[in-house]
């Protein structure tokens, strides 16, 4: 375990692993596809459990590596994918803006991830879709902005389809992580000794960095 | 409330149903709008035949390769095998199978790959994180379409979920020593499911997986599944509790962990949780707990301690109401699939209607055979009976053939004998003339002297040798005029002769 980040060093600053909940059919997918690798289909297909992707983007100088795992969104699927909320370090609630259920259900998803995320997690709503005529919309940006600020979480409003917000999504979050990352670092420094110079860091202080990400 | 509750459930497979069916091998020519159609019809039949699966998201891609292979039932009784019986507890609103055979994989491949599942641990990489959606989705969309026709090939033909198994080994087999070199987790993920989506080999995959894991039997693997249930069970015990613990506002799930640990329990409600509790049953309690005990704290507590007892009593009676509840669905269940036992007896009894009448038509043919046979065979006798006739007739004409050759014969003999005494008639003729010629030669000499005494002398030896012959013939035929008339019969006579061969002959 303690060798793993020396290794890693040589690939990235941090590692962070997110997560995408929300009903099924909110586009998670393709918001996924159009963060990882650039691209959007309409012909996708049905997630089966979960999926996952990485992409490594920097942030203020620091390379961040980002796992992001996908999950399917049928309910029954979540005892599956409920297993997965103990490693993440932030969480994008996802819903469709013009499928107004799926906005109501986002208070189920928090409560999923009061029960089974660490506390600490991070977390950010995500309204997709949002390309789509206004006609079609079901849930007003106010709405999910007031959704947002209950919450005390930051919110978006993204479209796979024409790649509106999604990189600020992810960038946003991993920034917060980043920053809570940062924070916990300095703690730990304190105690013990110093990991924010990754190249002098000693495996042991690496180590507690890491049990503080995976929670 | 419960009709209202079967009104909202097959809504709610609807609505997801309705999403996936474009999500479901989109582009592919044979699911146009009528195909689409089909699949909608196919799930929910499902659905609504067995309710405690209802729609499963994977569901969508069987039901969609089935009917790409066959009639729109055919894939319906099709989907229903394969959901129903080889994978029994695995898409139902718990998924328990699902999540026992990831725990049974994993052990399988700790025990197989000791030093690949050292690296994955050491990477912090859990092996289901990528099984589970191959095991969910019975490889599709997962590994190239070849390699997936051919495990659903063996998985069909073995009629359970070992090849899962051994095709999941399989792909660690091949892909393990790529996996050992990768550095961190999301590598190691990565990877592992791009190999096995190139893994278009589904000759050498298929044979790694039913050769090198024979020893992956379905007992051996029934065994593992009961000897990881209980861990499943016990897991989702604990998520439902926290679930009622939400429901009730946390108390239950404190007051439940108390029962287990009273001590912990007592030290908090000594220290700071003391006040919210009261409070807290308090409200759940109402009046009876308002009724001013206030002053005597002791008293209170332990009335507080009474209450948490009962209700982790109550607790309990909750928890077995719900597994009573679990049985009477389990039987529900089992009730509805006798329902669909008495459709399919019904349906037996009408191939056994059919039976009958064919058995009736058979016996029928077989009659009119047997009588045909016998006629046959009549028709045989006869001939036989024709045939004898016609060898006694061969007989009878053999037999007159050898009496008209012995006739022959007999015909032949006369007419040698016949000329033989002709010969001797000519030669009688000649003598006689001789003889008449030598007497009337005789009378001339006797009116003349004969010439030559010795001459007469033998002429009357011969005369007399003669005379003891010519008397007789004179006798019998030989008078002059007689003569020529011998021979003039005997010439009608070889007339006759020869007219009655020719008639022989004829015959």
């Amino acid at each position: 375990m303690a060798a793993t980040p020396a290794r890693a060093r040589a690939d990235y600053d941090y590692l962070i692993k997110l997560l995408l909940i929300g009903d099924s059919g909110v586009g998670k997918s393709c918001l996924l596809l159009r963060f990882s690798d650039g691209s959007f289909t309409t012909s996708f297909i049905t997630t089966i459990g979960i999926d996952f992707k990485i992409r490594t983007i920097e942030l203020d100088g620091k390379r961040i590596k980002l796992q992001i795992w996908d999950t399917a969104g049928q309910e029954r699927f979540r005892t599956i994918t409920t297993a997965y909320y103990r490693g993440a370090m932030g969480i994008l609630l996802v819903y469709d803006v013009t499928d107004e259920s799926s906005f109501n259900n986002i208070k189920n998803w928090i409560r999923n991830i009061e029960q089974h995320a660490s506390d600490n997690v991070n977390k950010i709503l995500v309204g997709n879709k949002a390309d789509m005529d206004e006609s079609k919309r079901a849930v007003p940006t106010s709405k999910g902005q007031a959704l947002a600020d209950e919450y005390g979480i930051k919110f978006f409003e993204t479209s796979a389809k024409t790649n509106l917000n999604v990189e600020q999504v992810f960038f946003s979050i991993a920034r917060d992580i980043k920053q809570r990352l940062a924070e916990t670092d300095t703690k730990a420094e304190d105690k013990t000794i110093k990991i924010n110079k990754p190249d002098q860091a000693g495996a042991e202080g690496e180590a507690s960095q890491k049990s503080a990400c995976c929670g | 409330m419960e009709m209202e509750m079967h009104q909202k459930k097959p809504e709610k497979w609807k609505g997801q149903i309705e999403k996936d069916l474009p999500r479901t091998f989109p582009g592919h020519p044979a699911l146009d709008e009528d195909g689409r159609n089909a699949l909608r019809r196919v799930l929910t039949a499902y659905a609504r035949h067995n309710p405690s699966v209802g729609y499963c998201q994977a569901m969508n891609f069987f039901a969609g390769l089935l009917l790409l292979l066959m009639p729109e039932e055919n894939a319906f009784w099709t989907l229903l095998g394969i959901i129903d019986d080889y994978f029994d507890g695995y898409y139902s609103e718990e998924m328990i199978e699902s999540q026992v055979d990831q725990l049974v994989f994993e052990e399988l491949v700790r025990e197989r790959f000791p030093k690949l599942v050292n690296h994955l641990d050491y990477l912090g990489v859990e092996v289901a994180w990528v099984s589970g959606a191959w095991f969910l989705s019975i490889f599709m969309n997962m590994l190239p379409w070849e390699s997936v026709l051919r495990v659903w090939d063996v998985v069909l033909f073995d009629g359970n979920r070992m090849m899962l198994f051994r095709t999941a080994l399989a792909l660690m087999e091949l892909y393990g020593p790529a996996l050992v070199t990768t550095k961190d987790a999301g590598d190691a993920i990565t990877l592992l499911q791009s190999l096995a989506g190139s893994t278009f080999d589904s000759s050498q995959l298929v044979l790694t997986a039913c050769m090198g894991y024979q020893a992956v039997s379905e007992i051996r693997l029934q065994e593992l599944r009961n000897k990881h249930r209980p861990e499943i069970l016990a897991a989702m015990e604990e998520r439902s509790k926290g679930l009622s613990a939400k429901d009730s506002k946390g108390l239950a799930s404190k007051l439940y962990s108390f029962k287990h640990d009273p001590g912990s329990l007592l030290a908090e409600t000594n220290s700071k949780g003391a006040n919210d509790m009261h409070t807290n049953i308090e409200g759940y309690f109402g009046s009876e707990m308002a009724d001013g005990e206030v002053d005597s704290v002791p008293d209170l507590q332990e009335q507080v301690k009474w209450l948490k007892v009962e209700l982790c009593r109550l607790l309990e009676e909750k928890r077995s109401v719900v597994l009573r509840a679990e049985e009477l669905e389990t039987a529900l269940m089992e009730m509805v699939k006798q329902d669909n036992r008495c459709f399919l007896s019904a349906k037996v009894e009408q191939l056994e209607q059919e039976l009958k009448e064919l058995q009736q038509v058979l016996s029928d043919k077989l009659e009119q055979e047997r009588t045909m046979l016998e006629v046959l065979m009549r028709v045989e006798q006869e001939q036989k009976v024709m045939e004898d006739a016609r060898l006694s007739a061969e007989q009878d004409a053999s037999a007159q053939r050898h009496a008209t050759h012995s006739l022959q014969e007999k015909y032949e003999e006369a007419v040698i004998l016949l000329s033989q005494m002709e010969k001797r008639a000519v030669m009688a003729e000649t003598m006689l003339e001789a003889t008449l010629q030598y007497q009337s030669s005789q009378l001339k000499a006797q009116q003349p002297v004969p010439l030559s005494p010795r001459a007469p002398h033998t002429d009357v030896r011969a005369h007399q040798e003669l005379s003891q012959d010519v008397p007789i013939r004179k006798v019998g035929l030989l008078s002059r005029p007689f003569g020529l008339g011998w021979r003039d019969k005997n010439k009608v006579f070889f007339h006759l002769i020869s007219c009655f061969y020719s008639e022989l002959q004829r015959c």
